[in-house]
């Protein structure tokens, strides 16, 4: 087993992007055996793009989280819970107007 | 060499930016060096000053300043105008947003400490208040890192201001990649005008094929709208939508006008309770 404490590797509280959830597992480079526990103290916030690309590699490695804080959980459970059963996509509407009704 | 004057703004609508914005460009040809001529300005804000830093920084234009408007001239250094800040100088910043150059480095985690430094500075400058740091990361993290994963240009900026005697906070992402369309057509073969191609993004296709992402600007939008009871705009190459609290959403095609990129802007009132934005992720 091996953890990794985020905060110390990423120095910085939060992760924002895909790239940074890549940067991980480049760095560890770990295979299907290694159970890896991600250590999340420190860290008070998680985008979207990174819960979903975590949730991704969650699929091809053995992964846990450890010391994760409610504002990374709830996105992760929204993503998780998106992916297994999407809400339909809404059709967008949107009325049109000119550049001389908007600015008049 | 054209000399751009760029006016002040005559009231403090987002609308009102956006004209000036638009006004700024409207029949330039992109990549075109231009001289902006800032010497009228009275006040800088977010909308109109971003796209010219990025102009700047794409086409090696050049600006001139008023001799005599101090004001103006000292806030323009003290944020950075128009080189843009790195993480460095945005750990300096005390009592000013500065506009934050994001740049896609060959180091992964740099640009993710600028967005973050910046995120923070935001957070404080609207007081720190428990409870909202997530629904102000949120739309920060998402919009910025879409310059990376979608605009095939390896820099973006983003800049912030509080205005405090009406207590709301305006950001502001922009950059000069390959604009909506563009990704679309790239990436999915699509052939869509700019109104169609902000159509899609707020269907939450993405131009990565991939059914489980391209939620990002949607999401946000919603979150700032619906939730932050803001104001949000989004514009690429000639379409700008133009979303806000209870109103209905407008796309506007602005004449003889090309943005040869994607500028997002969003006003929100600063919060000062809780919000819970968990019902706007997907």
């Amino acid at each position: 087993m091996k953890t990794i404490k985020l905060i110390d590797l990423l120095k910085v509280s939060t992760l924002s992007s895909r790239r940074a959830i890549k940067y991980i597992f480049d760095e560890f480079k770990p295979n299907k055996k290694d159970l890896i526990v991600l250590d999340f103290e420190g860290i008070d916030f998680m985008s979207r793009s990174a819960a979903h690309e975590l949730l991704c590699y969650k699929e091809k490695l053995s992964l846990e989280f450890s010391n994760m804080s409610n504002s990374p959980a709830e996105v992760l459970r929204a993503v998780a819970a998106s992916r297994a059963y999407p809400k339909p996509i809404e059709s967008f509407k949107a009325k049109r107007i000119s550049a001389s009704t908007l600015f008049s | 060499m054209k000399n751009i004057l760029i006016p002040t703004t005559s009231n403090n609508s987002l609308t009102e930016e956006l004209k000036v914005f638009y006004n700024t460009f409207k029949g330039l040809e992109f990549n075109t060096k231009v001289n902006f001529n800032l010497s009228a300005l009275k006040w800088a804000t977010p909308l109109v000053m971003l796209p010219i830093v990025a102009y700047i920084h794409s086409t090696g234009s050049s600006f001139t300043l008023s001799e005599d408007n101090d004001d103006v001239n000292s806030y323009l250094k003290t944020v950075y105008f128009p080189k843009g800040a790195d993480s460095t100088d945005i750990l300096k910043a005390k009592n000013y947003i500065p506009i934050s150059f994001l740049e896609n480095t060959s180091d992964p985690l740099s640009r993710e400490l600028v967005i973050d430094l910046f995120s923070e500075l935001i957070y404080k400058s609207v007081g720190g208040v428990k409870g909202t740091k997530t629904a102000l990361f949120y739309p920060i993290s998402e919009l910025a890192t879409n310059i990376f994963e979608h605009s095939k240009r390896k820099y973006g900026f983003a800049f912030g201001q509080i205005f405090p005697k009406k207590q709301y906070l305006e950001v502001c992402i922009a950059d000069c990649g390959r604009g909506l369309a563009g990704s679309y057509n790239q990436e999915s073969g699509l052939d869509l005008t700019d109104a169609k191609a902000i159509k899609e993004v707020m269907e939450g296709h993405s131009t990565k094929n991939d059914k489980e992402r391209g939620f990002g600007i949607r999401t946000s939008k919603k979150a700032i709208c619906e939730k932050l009871k803001g104001e949000f705009m989004l514009l690429s190459g000639n379409s700008v939508l133009i979303s806000g609290y209870n109103t209905e959403d407008k796309i506007v095609t602005l004449p003889k006008f090309h943005w040869q990129g994607v500028v997002i802007v969003y006003r929100i009132p600063s919060p000062k309770h809780p919000i819970d934005i968990t019902d706007y992720y997907e």
